[in-house]
C-alpha cells in the first residue's frame, strides 16, 4: 500500500511554480514506483500559508511549500537570499541546490524541526512599480510607501528612505488601488499576472534579490521511509530545482514587454544606479540580518559569498 | 454520493436543534476522526480562519449600525421617506421600501434592516389600515436588501472565503440592489389595491418634505460618506466602517445629543454578541471546509462535473437550485460557509466570475431569508408584530417570486452586476 | 427615542446558582471583548489618520486586528451561549412538548461541549507547540504566536464552563 504524502502550498493552480510542484509530485510517484502517493493541495485549500510550517513540523500534514521570507523571525536566517544583489544571477541560482550554503540551511531547518526536500527559485528580477514618477535613484524613495517583505529584509528599503509595509502578494493590487501603499515591489512576472499596470505606470526592473519556494517534510515521517524512497525524493528534488529556474526564467522573460504593451514605462537598472542602491541597501541589510541571526548569519553570508558573483 | 451523505448527515444533525456552529463542528470532527484518526488540526484551522484583520470590517459595520439605531436616527429616516412617497398608492409600503433601501446602505445585515425599519413601519401601516399580510410582506422583502446593497456582512464573508475583492463585490451589489428595490416598490404599489383598503395620505407638501429631509440629512449623508470612500478607492472596507462609526458617533453625540459613555458600552457589547455568534459559525464552517478538503470532496466534484461535461452556466444553475433548497432550512451565513468551500474550486476550474456568482448567491440568500420554514426575516416580523407565522408567510410569498425574477435577470444579464466594478477599475 | 436593549436583560427562565456564578466569568469575557471592539475602532481610526493626514502608515494594524478577532470571538462565545443566541434550526423542535424541548437543550449543550472540547484539546497542542518551536507572527509585530493562540484556548474553557453550567441548571432547576 502506498504511503500518503499530503502536500500544501499557497499558489494558484496556473502559477508556473505550482506546475513545477505538480511535476515534482509525479516524479516522486514514478521514482518511488508508486510507493509514495503525493497529494497536492494548492491555493491554501488544506492549510493556509501562515500555518504550513507548524502543520508540517507537528505532523498534521506530511509536506508543504513556503517562500523563504515566510520564516520571518521564526528562522530569520532563511532571509539570506533577500540580501540585495547577492543571489540573483543564473549561475549562482544553478549552483545553489548543491552548495554548502544550501546544506547549511538544510541543517538549520532540520534543527528547527522540518526536513528540507527541494529548492524552487521563483524570483530574481524584481519589479519596483510606482505611479507618476519612476523609482530610479535612491532619493526617489524618500517617504514612498512601498510593499515590503518582512522586518528583517525591509531594512534595505528603509535605508533608501522608503516606508515599507509587508503584505501578501494577493493584497498588493488592492493596496495600490486604495493608496494604502504608493509603490509595489514584486517579481517581474507577478507584476504582469497581477495586473499592476492597471494601477501603476512606471516600473524599474532590478536584479535586487531572489525568493524561493522550498518544500519541506515532517522529519518523523521522512525517517520512516525506506532508503529507496528517500533517494526518490532527493532525485525528484534535484530535477525540480532545475525545472523551477527554467520556468521562472521563462515566466519573467516576456513580462517587461507585456508591461510596456499595457502602458507602463519600463526602466532597466543601469550599473551606476545599481552601485548607488548597493551602497545604501547592502550595509543596512547586513546589519539587520546580522542582528537577527548572529554567528550563524555571518557563517552563512560567507558560504553564500563562495557561489555569489 | 459522498457529498449527499455528508450534507444529509449535517442537515439531520442541525434539525435536532443544536446550535448551528456545534452541528457544523461535530460533522467536521466526525469526518476528521474517520479519516485522520485525530482532531489535532482543529484549533489550527479555527485560529487560521479567525486570525484575519479583514474580518474586523463586520464588527465595525455592526457597531456603526447599532450606534445609529440607538441614537434614533432611523425614525427620522422613515419620516422623511414617508413625506416624500407617502401620498402614492400604497404610499406607506413604498416609504418602507425606500427606508429599507437607505438603511441597507448603512447596515450590513438583513435581520437588522427588517428589525429596525419594521419596528417603526409596522405600527404606522397598522394605523393607516393596511392589511397585516401586506405590511409584513413589504418589510420581509425590504429587509432582505440589507445583504445585497452594500455594506454587507455576508458579502464580506464570501469575499474572505474566495479572496475576491470586497470593494468589487460591494459595487457589484449596488445595481442589482437598487433594481430589486424598484421591483419591490412597484409591487407594493400594485398590490396595495388587492385585499386591504387602498389608503392614500394627502401629499405632505414641499415644506414638510424639506423639513423632514433636513431632519434626516445626517442619516442620508451616511451612505455616501461610508461607501463613497470605498467606491473612490480611498478606503478599504474596514477603514470605511471605522469612518462610518466615527461619523455615527459624531451624529449621536453632537447632533442628536443622546449618546453617552453608557450607550457606547452597550453598543460595543451588542457588537460582541453579534460578532461572536456569527464568527463561531465562521470558525466551524472553516472546520467543515478543512474536513471536506481532507477527503478531497471539492476535487472529486470538479472531476465529476468535468466528466459529465456540465457547462459553467448549467453548473451555476445546479448550484442555485441546491442553495434554493438549502435556503428553506438554513440561514444565510451557514449556507455561504457550507457551500462556498466546495463550490469555489469548481468555479475557478470552470472559469466562472466570482463577482457575478457572489451577487447571484446574495439574491438567492435574500430569498432564503423569506422562504418558509426557516426564514430569519419571517421570524423577525413574527417577533415584532406578534403575528401568526402563516400570515407573515402569505405576505412574503409574492416577493419571493419577485426575487426569483431578480435572480433570473442577474443570471441572464451579467453586466447588471459586473459592469460597475469593472468601470470603477477593479480588475485584479 | 432610544431603542434600549440592556446588557443585563432579566432571564425569562430561572437559573441555578452555578450558572449565575459562571455568568460572572462569561460576562467578564464578553466585557473584555467589548473593550476590544473599541480598540479595533481606535486602531483603525488611528491608522486612517496616520495614513491620510500625516502620510506615514502604521504597519501593524491588520496583524493586530487579526489577533483581536480571535480574542473577541473566543471571549464572547460563552456569554452568547448563556443568552441562548447561538441559534439553531428549531423547525422540528419548535412545536415539541416541554420534555422534548428540555432534551433538545441538553443535547445542544452536549454538542457544544464536544466541539469546544475538541478545539480546546487541539489548542493545547497548538499553543504548546508554538511555544516550544518558537513561532513568531510574520508581520512587523513579530509576536510569539502562542500568545494570540492562547485566547482560543481560554475562550473554549469559558464556553465549556458555560455549557456545563447550563446543563446543571437544566438538571437541577428546570428539571422535568
Ligand atoms: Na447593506
Ligand atoms: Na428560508
Amino acid at each position: 500500500e502506498a504511503t500518503e504524502m499530503r502536500c500544501s502550498h499557497q499558489l494558484p493552480p496556473a502559477h508556473h511554480i505550482a506546475k513545477v510542484i505538480d511535476q515534482w509530485a509525479e516524479e516522486i510517484e514514478t521514482l518511488s514506483n508508486g510507493e509514495i502517493d503525493v497529494q497536492i493541495f494548492g491555493a491554501n485549500s488544506l492549510v493556509g500559508a501562515r500555518e504550513n510550517i507548524a502543520s508540517v513540523a507537528k505532523g498534521n500534514i506530511e509536506c508543504a511549500f513556503s517562500i523563504n521570507p515566510q520564516w520571518g523571525k521564526t528562522l530569520p536566517i532563511m532571509n539570506v537570499t533577500l540580501k540585495p544583489y547577492a543571489v540573483t544571477d543564473p549561475e549562482t541560482l544553478a549552483a545553489w541546490p548543491d552548495s554548502e550554503a544550501a546544506a547549511f540551511l538544510d541543517q538549520k531547518l532540520l534543527e528547527k524541526g522540518v526536513q528540507n526536500a527541494v529548492w524552487l527559485f521563483t524570483t530574481r528580477m524584481t519589479a519596483l512599480t510606482s505611479k507618476g514618477s519612476p523609482l530610479v535613484n535612491p532619493e526617489d524613495f524618500e517617504g514612498v510607501k512601498i510593499r515590503g517583505l518582512n522586518p528583517v529584509a525591509d531594512e534595505g528599503l528603509v535605508a533608501m528612505g522608503a516606508a515599507p509595509s509587508a503584505m501578501s502578494g494577493s493584497k498588493v493590487y488592492e493596496a495600490l488601488s486604495t493608496g494604502v501603499i504608493d509603490a509595489g515591489m514584486t517579481d517581474i512576472a507577478a507584476a504582469y499576472s497581477r495586473k499592476y499596470f492597471e494601477v501603476q505606470d512606471h516600473v524599474t526592473v532590478v536584479p535586487l534579490f531572489s525568493v524561493f519556494f522550498h518544500g519541506y517534510l515532517n522529519p518523523a515521517w521522512f525517517d520512516g521511509l525506506t532508503d529507496a524512497q528517500k533517494a526518490a525524493i532527493a532525485e525528484a528534488g534535484a530535477k525540480a530545482a532545475e525545472w523551477a529556474v527554467a520556468a521562472s526564467e521563462e515566466a519573467s522573460a516576456a513580462a517587461p514587454e507585456q508591461l510596456a504593451d499595457n502602458g507602463m514605462k519600463v526602466h532597466f537598472q543601469t550599473p551606476e544606479e545599481e552601485a548607488a542602491w548597493k551602497e545604501l541597501m547592502v550595509p543596512a541589510f547586513d546589519k539587520s540580518f546580522g542582528d537577527a541571526t548572529g554567528e550563524d548569519g555571518v557563517k552563512l553570508l560567507e558560504l553564500v559569498g563562495q557561489i555569489s558573483n | 454520493m459522498m457529498t449527499f451523505l455528508i450534507l444529509a448527515g449535517l442537515i439531520v444533525l442541525l434539525l435536532t436543534g443544536m446550535p448551528i456552529f456545534a452541528g457544523l463542528g461535530l460533522t467536521s470532527l466526525i469526518i476528521m476522526m474517520l479519516t485522520e484518526g485525530n482532531v489535532n488540526s482543529a484549533a489550527d484551522t479555527v485560529f487560521a480562519k479567525l486570525n484575519n484583520g479583514l474580518l474586523t470590517a463586520i464588527p465595525m459595520f455592526a457597531f456603526m449600525a447599532h450606534v445609529m439605531i440607538r441614537a434614533g436616527v432611523v425614525k427620522d429616516l422613515y419620516d422623511a421617506a414617508n413625506a416624500i412617497v407617502g401620498h402614492l398608492r400604497g404610499g406607506l409600503g413604498v416609504a418602507t421600501i425606500l427606508s429599507c433601501t437607505i438603511f441597507a446602505a448603512i447596515s450590513g445585515s438583513s435581520v437588522a434592516t427588517a428589525l429596525t425599519i419594521g419596528s417603526t413601519a409596522i405600527p404606522q401601516m397598522k394605523r393607516f389600515n393596511y392589511s397585516p399580510s401586506y405590511s409584513y410582506g413589504v418589510i420581509a422583502a425590504g429587509g432582505t436588501l440589507g445583504i445585497l446593497i452594500p455594506p454587507s456582512g455576508p458579502l464580506i464573508l464570501y469575499a474572505i472565503v474566495t479572496e475576491a475583492s470586497i470593494g468589487a463585490l460591494f459595487l457589484a451589489g449596488l445595481v442589482p440592489g437598487i433594481m430589486m428595490a424598484v421591483i419591490f416598490a412597484i409591487w407594493a404599489m400594485v398590490s396595495a389595491g388587492f385585499g386591504g383598503a387602498v389608503v392614500s395620505q394627502p401629499f405632505a407638501g414641499m415644506g414638510v418634505i424639506w423639513a423632514r429631509m433636513r431632519q434626516s440629512i445626517w442619516a442620508l449623508l451616511m451612505p455616501p460618506v461610508v461607501l463613497g470612500g470605498i467606491y473612490l478607492g480611498i478606503f478599504t472596507a474596514t477603514e470605511a466602517a471605522s469612518i462610518g462609526c466615527l461619523y455615527a458617533l459624531f451624529i449621536s453625540v453632537v447632533v442628536y445629543r443622546n449618546f453617552g459613555l453608557h450607550d457606547l458600552w452597550v453598543t460595543a457589547f451588542e457588537t460582541v454578541r453579534t460578532t461572536a455568534m456569527l464568527f463561531m459559525i465562521l470558525a466551524s464552517a472553516a472546520l467543515f471546509g478543512h474536513a471536506v478538503t481532507i477527503i478531497r470532496l471539492p476535487i472529486e466534484i470538479v472531476e465529476q462535473v468535468t466528466a459529465i461535461g456540465l457547462s459553467p452556466a448549467m453548473f451555476v444553475v445546479a448550484v442555485m437550485l441546491l442553495i434554493l433548497v438549502l435556503g428553506m432550512f438554513l440561514e444565510t451565513i451557514s449556507i455561504i460557509l457550507i457551500t462556498t468551500p466546495i463550490v469555489f474550486p469548481v468555479m475557478l476550474a470552470l472559469g466562472i466570475d466570482p463577482i457575478w456568482y457572489g451577487i447571484l448567491l446574495m439574491i438567492n440568500l435574500e430569498l432564503a431569508l423569506i422562504t418558509p420554514p426557516v426564514g430569519m426575516n419571517l421570524f423577525v416580523i413574527k417577533g415584532i408584530a406578534k403575528a401568526p407565522l402563516s400570515e407573515v408567510i402569505r405576505g412574503a410569498l409574492p416577493y419571493a417570486a419577485l426575487m426569483l425574477l431578480g435572480l433570473l435577470l442577474v443570471f441572464a444579464i451579467p453586466p447588471l452586476s459586473t459592469w460597475l466594478p469593472e468601470a470603477a477599475g477593479f480588475g485584479g | 427615542m432610544k431603542q434600549d436593549h440592556e446588557i443585563d436583560t432579566s432571564e425569562a427562565l430561572p437559573v441555578s446558582g452555578v450558572e449565575r456564578a459562571v455568568r460572572l466569568v462569561t460576562l467578564s469575557g464578553a466585557g473584555i471583548a467589548a473593550l476590544l471592539v473599541l480598540v479595533v475602532f481606535g486602531v483603525v481610526s488611528y491608522s486612517v489618520f496616520m495614513r491620510y493626514i500625516l502620510g506615514t502608515p502604521i504597519t501593524f494594524s491588520d496583524e493586530l486586528n487579526g489577533f483581536i478577532v480571535v480574542a473577541m470571538v473566543a471571549l464572547g462565545a460563552g456569554e452568547v451561549l448563556l443568552r441562548g443566541e447561538h441559534f439553531g434550526v428549531d423547525l422540528l423542535t419548535e412545536r415539541a412538548g416541554p420534555r422534548t424541548q428540555w432534551l433538545v437543550e441538553i443535547w445542544g449543550m452536549i454538542g457544544v461541549i464536544l466541539v469546544a472540547a475538541a478545539i480546546l484539546y487541539s489548542a493545547v497542542i497548538m499553543v504548546q507547540f508554538s511555544y516550544d518551536f518558537g513561532i513568531y507572527s510574520d508581520g512587523y509585530l513579530s509576536v510569539q504566536m502562542w500568545i494570540p493562540q492562547g485566547f482560543l484556548l481560554i475562550g473554549m474553557i469559558i464556553l465549556i464552563l458555560a455549557a456545563l453550567a447550563r446543563i446543571f441548571t437544566l438538571l437541577t432547576v428546570r428539571r422535568l
